[in-house]
C-alpha cells in the first residue's frame, strides 16, 4: 500500500524527511514551500541579485535532497539549510569577485536588470517610488557590508536565528558571532549616517524618505 | 538609575536590537536618546534598517517548488555537471598565457660567450648613421664576404644588460664567476660595490650618486 502524501499544514520538518528518504520524492516538496522564501530571501540579501539568488536558493534544496542521508536525525533542519545556502552564496561571490577580473565579461551579465515581480508594484506611483528608493538604500548598506559581517547580520535579522544556530551555522564560536554582529550594526549605522550627509549636500534629507 | 553616556549607546543599542536589555537599562537609555540628537539618530537608523528588512521581505518567485521539483529527477540519475566550468577554463587559459608572456620577458640572455672578456673589450656603441640608397646600392654590388656566423638579434633586454655589464663591471671580492663565465653578481650587487668603492677612493660626494651611464 502506497503511503498517504504527506500535506504541508501537517507534517513536520522530521516526517518529511523520513518520508523522503524512504523514497517518497513528492514529500521533499514539503519542506522546499516551507523554507523557500526564507532561503531565497538570504540569497538575495547576501547577493543583491534576485536572479542569482533564485539560482542560489534552488541549488540549495537540491544539494539538501542529494545529501539527505547525511542530516543528523533529531537535528534542526533549518539551520542546516542555511549552512548548504550560505556557502553556495559564499562560493558565488568569491567567484563573481574572481569573474570581474576577466575582460569578457559583460557589465550586463554582472549586473542584471532587477525584475520587479508584479505583485511588488505599488498602485500608488508616488509611494511606489519612494519604497523603491528605501529599498535600494537598504540593499545598498547591506551591501557595503564586508561579507563576514553582512552574513552574521541576516542570519540574525533576517532569519532571527540564535547566537547557537549562527555559531552552528557559520562555525563560528559564539563569541565572534557576537562581536561580528555588533560591528555589523555599528558599520549599518555609520554607512547609513554617512549616506545621509550626502543626501543632505544633495539637497535631500535621508531620513524624511526612509521613514515615510 | 544608572547614568548613559554616549559611547555607551552602540553597545546597548546592540543589546536592545537582540532583545537583551535589562533591569533600568531601557528606562536609562530612553531618557539619553530623548536628551542627545547625535545618538537617537543612530538609533532611528539601526531601527530603520530593521524595519526595513522586516517590510521589504523578498519572496521566492511562483513556481519555484515546481522548479525544484522538477530539478530533483537528474539529480537522482547522476550528478550534475559542474556550473561555471567554462569560465574557470578561460580563466586558467588566461593565467596561462600571461605566465607565458611574464615568463618570456624576464627570462636572462642566454650568454655563449664569457662576458667578463667580451666586456672590458666592448667598443663604445657605433654611432647611428642612416645609409643613403645609392650607398646601400654599393654594398650590395660588392662582393660577398664571407659571412660570419650568424647572431642572433639583440633584444632590448640584452642591450641594457651589457651596458649594465659596461657601467658596472664586476667586482673583484665579490661572488665568483659561474663556469659560463657569466658574472653571478647581480646589478643591484655591482652598483652597491662600485659605490662602496668611489667612497674608498674618496670620491666628492656629489660625484657617489650620478646616474650609471656617467660613471667611468
Amino acid at each position: 500500500v502506497a503511503p498517504a502524501p504527506l500535506l504541508a499544514g501537517e507534517a513536520d520538518d522530521d516526517d518529511a524527511i523520513r518520508a523522503v528518504l524512504a523514497g517518497d520524492k513528492e514529500a521533499f516538496r514539503v519542506l522546499v514551500d516551507r523554507y523557500r522564501h526564507s532561503i531565497f530571501n538570504l540569497a538575495y540579501r547576501l547577493t543583491g541579485r534576485p536572479l542569482d539568488a533564485e539560482d542560489l536558493a534552488q541549488d540549495t534544496f537540491l544539494q539538501a535532497y542529494a545529501h539527505l542521508k547525511e542530516f543528523r536525525a533529531g537535528a534542526r533542519f533549518h539551520p542546516w539549510l542555511y549552512t548548504i545556502a550560505l556557502n553556495l552564496c559564499r562560493n558565488q561571490l568569491r567567484r563573481k569577485k574572481l569573474l570581474r577580473w576577466l575582460p569578457f565579461q559583460s557589465a550586463r551579465e554582472e549586473h542584471p536588470r532587477m525584475v520587479e515581480p508584479p505583485e511588488r508594484r505599488h498602485p500608488d506611483p508616488e509611494q511606489a517610488v519612494l519604497e523603491k528608493e528605501r529599498e535600494g538604500q537598504l540593499q545598498a548598506a547591506i551591501q557595503a557590508l564586508p561579507l563576514k559581517y553582512r552574513e552574521v547580520f541576516l542570519l540574525r535579522q533576517l532569519e532571527e536565528l540564535s547566537y547557537e544556530e549562527i555559531a552552528q551555522v557559520t562555525g563560528l564560536p559564539m563569541g565572534t558571532v557576537e562581536v561580528r554582529l555588533f560591528r555589523a550594526r555599528k558599520k549599518l549605522v555609520e554607512n547609513l549616517g554617512a549616506d545621509n550627509k550626502g543626501n543632505r549636500t544633495r539637497g535631500r534629507t535621508y531620513m524624511g524618505s526612509g521613514r515615510g | 538609575m544608572p547614568t548613559v553616556s554616549c559611547p555607551d549607546v552602540a553597545t546597548l543599542l546592540h543589546r536592545k536590537a537582540d532583545g537583551r536589555l535589562s533591569g533600568a537599562e531601557p528606562e536609562a537609555l530612553g531618557q539619553h536618546l530623548a536628551s542627545c540628537h547625535a545618538c537617537r539618530r543612530q538609533a532611528e537608523r539601526l531601527e530603520w534598517i530593521q524595519d526595513g528588512l522586516r517590510a521589504h521581505r523578498r519572496d521566492a518567485p511562483s513556481g519555484f517548488s515546481a522548479r525544484v521539483q522538477r530539478r530533483l529527477v537528474p539529480q537522482e540519475a547522476a550528478s550534475r555537471p559542474p556550473q561555471g566550468l567554462v569560465p574557470w577554463v578561460a580563466l586558467a587559459a588566461a593565467l596561462g598565457v600571461v605566465a607565458l608572456l611574464v615568463g618570456r620577458g624576464v627570462q636572462p640572455p642566454r650568454v655563449t660567450e664569457p662576458v667578463v672578456a667580451s666586456v672590458v673589450a666592448l667598443p663604445p656603441p657605433a654611432p647611428i648613421a642612416v645609409r643613403k640608397p645609392e650607398a646601400r646600392a654599393e654594398v650590395a654590388d660588392e662582393p660577398q664576404a664571407p659571412a660570419p656566423a650568424q647572431r642572433a638579434p639583440r633584444s632590448t633586454l640584452r642591450v641594457q644588460y651589457d651596458l649594465n655589464l659596461r657601467a658596472f663591471p664586476p667586482v673583484a671580492g665579490g661572488r665568483p664567476e659561474d663556469p659560463d663565465g657569466r658574472p653571478t653578481q647581480s646589478l643591484r650587487e655591482r652598483r652597491r660595490l662600485r659605490h662602496q668603492q668611489k667612497i674608498q677612493l674618496g670620491a666628492p660626494a656629489g660625484r657617489r650618486h650620478l646616474p650609471f651611464a656617467k660613471v667611468k
